[in-house]
């Protein structure tokens, strides 16, 4: 693993030195250009954070990015692409306004309509995933937060290759991408590293209607370091009955196959737009199971420069839902009140489980207006309602939590 | 917003003259590649195809596309879109934006006047642009006519007969 992460950092090296000699060489065929955000947001209620959105005072960093992006002509049919972003808010454990390669590509055209890339690209799960940072680029604030999860962001980027075939059929228009990579990231006290992922994504487009469907499968190696001694005490309780090696088996997240399946829909009628997005992530193996579920539905009309618009959105996750049966019935291989340190761990496990399985429902209500022709104005004001005494995708800081609360955000979005 | 408010009067009453001198003065659109282009035709939806960036190589004979565009403010520039994606500025814009950021491919070049546009299509064998049929010198070759009265698409009218090389004169 590092030997391939030292060679790809080399590699960077490589592309960056023939960026800079390229771009000394023949400046017409270079582009380059860049977005950003100034952000402001607070949260309602007290004992929860969202991103670093707090309830006491309005903070400026959570929704503001700026991004760099060129592009190059190195020979007929041949590009580099590459962009940097930083965020003032990363959902993995990167510092904020760190400076993130998030492609860096090199592109060959083989055919009008065959065209394929090799480098670091963005995971292309749902309709906007790969300009999640770029504001100006979709009407909300940020992609609806019950599909753009931030589960899914440590897999945001992947360091591979694919290919697209972009046609036409019966005046409908066909977008295919195969992609195949590795990616790596940390989150937490998570070591998160995927090889391979490997998917695919069709897009058609008739008149006003766009679908889309992805899938796309992935080995996630996910070195959960802060369950290891529990799991190492369950297996110590193998010999005693299986179901400890199963528990066990639940809080360890190695090499485990995951399938991410996403349908999407957009439908443009003159000044409106409707467009929904639905993804299931699921488990393949025994053991470790951590499937999520979401879906939004978002209306908008345009009104000279403005567009309001509402979506509503429900996201769901379940860590390890069998652990409760299981748990349950360890209790009659291993009664209450043998070992207490068994005891123990069991309530906490179940305590984990409860923690980490929750429900949201969302309902947003949102404003656009054009400022200038490369300048935006958002507002949006977004209720999270939270079920079982848990926070949803939000951050729990205190004992007490809210039923349900609110953010508001603004953001000024820019291209250059 | 504050700006329009305290706009001064008189350039406000050009700005509403331009405005209807464009709308008065709307034309047909040419469609103008390098005179030793091979092509001699294109369809309109190889066109739309090109000016959205999903296709970057000439059909049929796989040379790289190097598109052009006017400036944003030239009336050209939003006839040419409305005609022919029905795109007005936010959402070509907004489109432009994915587009790009998204790592898809790059955007049209931009030239600051149709002599510009021209000088640069007689120039480039890989050039492509578009400009208001009477513009339409010598120096170039128009592959396509978009009827922006009519609303239809018409070939250019180049005899194939044509020696290569040789200009199509403005229809």
């Amino acid at each position: 693993m590092l030997k391939r992460n030292h060679l790809f950092t080399k590699g960077k090296q490589l592309l960056l030195c023939l960026l800079l000699s390229a771009s000394a060489q023949a400046a017409d065929d270079w582009s380059f250009s860049g977005f950003a955000s100034l952000g402001a947001g607070r949260v309602e209620d007290d004992g929860v954070l969202f991103m670093d959105y707090a309830s006491d005072e309005w903070s400026f960093e959570s929704d503001s990015v700026v991004g760099l992006h060129a592009r190059g002509n190195l020979a007929e049919r041949l590009s580099l692409t590459m962009q940097v972003v930083a965020r003032g808010y990363n959902w993995d454990d990167t510092d904020d306004f760190e400076p993130e390669l998030d492609w860096l590509f090199l592109s060959y055209q083989l055919a009008p309509e065959w065209r394929l890339r090799v480098g670091r690209m963005r995971t292309p799960h749902y309709l906007y995933s790969e300009t999640v940072d770029v504001g100006y680029s979709y009407v909300w604030v940020r992609p609806p937060v019950d599909v753009y999860a931030p589960i899914l962001a440590p897999f945001s980027n992947f360091d591979g290759l694919d290919i697209t075939w972009l046609t036409d059929w019966n005046d409908t228009s066909i977008d295919m991408q195969l992609l195949a990579g590795h990616m790596q990231r940390s989150r937490d006290t998570l070591e998160i590293e995927v090889e391979p992922v490997v998917g695919g994504n069709i897009s058609l487009q008739k008149d006003e209607i766009t679908l889309r469907y992805s899938l796309t499968f992935d080995r996630s190696d996910i070195e959960l370091g802060s369950y290891q001694p529990a799991e190492d005490a369950y297996r110590s309780f193998g010999p005693v009955d299986p179901v400890f090696d199963e528990l066990a088996d639940a809080l360890s997240a190695e090499n485990a196959w995951y399938r991410y399946q996403a349908l999407g829909g957009r439908w443009e009628h003159g000044d409106f737009a409707l467009i929904g997005e639905v993804f299931d992530i699921q488990n393949l193996d025994e053991g470790y199971d951590n499937p999520a579920t979401g879906w939004y539905l978002s209306l908008q009309y345009k009104l000279g420069r403005f567009t309001p618009y509402a979506v509503a959105g429900q996201f769901e996750n379940n860590f390890n839902s069998d652990t409760v049966d299981e748990i349950l019935g360890s209790f009659n291989a291993l009664s209450v009140g043998t070992i207490p340190e068994m005891d123990r761990l069991r309530a906490r496990n179940l305590a984990l489980v409860r923690e980490l399985s929750y429900e949201q429902e969302t309902w947003t209500l949102g404003l656009r207006v054009e400022l200038l022709s490369n300048l935006s104005l958002k507002g949006e004001w977004q209720r999270f309602k939270f079920e079982d005494q848990t926070t949803g995708q939000l951050l729990q800081t205190s004992h007490d939590v809210p039923g349900s609360t609110s953010v508001t955000t603004f953001t000024l979005d820019l291209v250059f | 917003m504050r700006h329009s408010r305290i706009l001064p009067l008189p350039l406000l009453m050009l700005l509403i003259l331009l405005q209807l001198g464009s709308a008065c003065a709307r034309a047909d659109i040419a469609i103008i590649v390098h005179p030793q282009n091979p092509l001699t035709e294109l369809s309109e939806s190889d066109l739309k195809k090109i000016f959205l960036g999903r296709l970057p190589l000439f059909p049929k004979t796989g040379q790289e596309i190097h598109p052009l565009d006017l400036p944003e403010e030239h009336a050209t520039f939003t006839d040419f879109y409305r005609r022919l994606l029905q795109l007005d500025g936010t959402k070509l814009r907004r489109y432009r934006a994915y587009y790009l950021f998204s790592g898809r491919g790059r955007l049209p070049a931009t030239t600051d006047t149709v002599t510009e546009m021209i000088s640069k299509v007689a120039e480039d064998p890989a050039a492509i642009g578009y400009v208001d049929a009477t513009n339409v010198t010598a120096q170039v070759k128009t592959l396509l006519v978009l009827r922006t009265t009519t609303g239809t698409a018409q070939a250019a009218p180049t005899p194939p007969s044509k020696p290569p090389g040789e200009a199509t004169p403005a229809p």
